[in-house]
């Protein structure tokens, strides 16, 4: 531990909160934003020069999607970009960022590091994961105690599909993508992602078919 | 509640408990489009994390990162699918979550 902090330990004997860690918290919390069919860019409600965590929880169930990217603009993340599968839909999303400054917080638990930076600050709201796996092409993750989640995955995956077809066919492009199938299942599968020209050859080819998935506090 | 930390906020509800997993940030770090590489994190010793990686302004031919951890090294490695597609630039994060 550093000379400045507070340390806890829990029943396990794990860190809780320590000096010399940070912790990523709420920057924006946005239900029932719209996605069309491909990439949606999406912009931070405030710019940000740290990497922001970026949560989804899809709202229209059977519908695939995924966080593509992170955009990018010296010196600040400005938005993040989904990708959605064909029809649209709808999307829950939360973003974390690590931050300096205090909470408007007037009660509550305030840790800094030697500097002087804040580090945990109880008047935010935390990054919090509850669960990690991973998770297979077609198949589903159930989260029996945990209602409503936000998610992450990473990576993921890409497949090039080429079908000839008697001449001159098309390669199509698939990412992974998750999809809600109720309050307490997701599944992971491929999503169309768009062209890449043509082929005279049948190809099925990707980079692998596994992800890990996080299940991330719904901060209810 | 018979040991640890209870804090409450000023309408008397509880926002932090001893027995709470805080999920902390361990390790940030951009790499580049074509790097593979690795980094010994002492301070996960013992501790479960996640590591991952997330692209940066990318597009359908870059692909993402594959990240691991083997004790306390994570490695990230540049991924490529045929001679249509190439390693994006991403961001690796590396979280305790218990």
């Amino acid at each position: 531990m550093t000379d400045y902090g507070l340390k806890i330990k829990n029943t396990k004997l794990e860190l809780q909160i320590d000096g010399a860690y940070r912790n990523y918290v709420l920057l924006d919390s946005v239900d029932n934003s719209a996605l069309i069919y491909g990439f949606n860019d999406i912009n931070l409600s405030v710019n940000t020069t740290s990497p922001p965590i970026i949560l989804i929880r899809p709202v229209t169930t059977s519908l695939l999607m995924g966080v593509f990217d992170l955009n990018y603009t010296s010196p600040n993340y400005t938005g993040f970009t989904i990708l959605c599968d064909v029809g649209g839909g709808n999307v829950d999303y939360r973003v974390y960022v690590a931050t300096r400054e205090n909470s408007t917080e007037g009660y509550g638990l305030r840790v800094k590091n030697p500097k002087g930076d804040m580090v945990y600050d109880t008047g935010y709201t935390p990054f919090k994961i509850l669960d990690v796996t991973t998770i297979t092409i077609g198949g589903t993750h159930t989260h029996a105690s945990i209602s409503n989640p936000f998610y992450l995955f990473s990576p993921w995956r890409a497949r090039l599909w080429g079908q000839a077809g008697g001449g001159q066919g098309p390669i199509l492009r698939f990412c992974s993508g998750i999809k809600k199938n109720s309050s307490t299942q997701v599944g992971f599968d491929w999503q169309l992602a768009g062209g890449l020209g043509l082929t005279n050859f049948n190809s099925d080819t990707n980079t692998g078919t596994t992800s890990t998935l996080l299940v991330c506090d719904p901060n209810k | 509640m018979s040991y640890g930390l209870r804090v409450r906020n000023a309408l008397g509800r509880v926002i932090i408990n001893v027995v709470d997993r805080i999920t902390r940030l361990m390790y940030v770090s951009t790499q580049t489009a074509t790097s593979g590489n690795s980094g010994a994190l002492s301070q996960i010793a013992g501790l479960k994390t996640t590591e991952f990686a997330i692209p940066v302004n990318t597009t359908a031919a870059y692909l993402p990162h594959d990240v691991t951890r083997s004790g306390t090294t994570i490695t990230w490695t540049a991924k490529t699918l045929g001679a249509v597609t190439s390693p994006a630039t991403c961001v690796i994060f590396c979280f305790a979550y218990t």
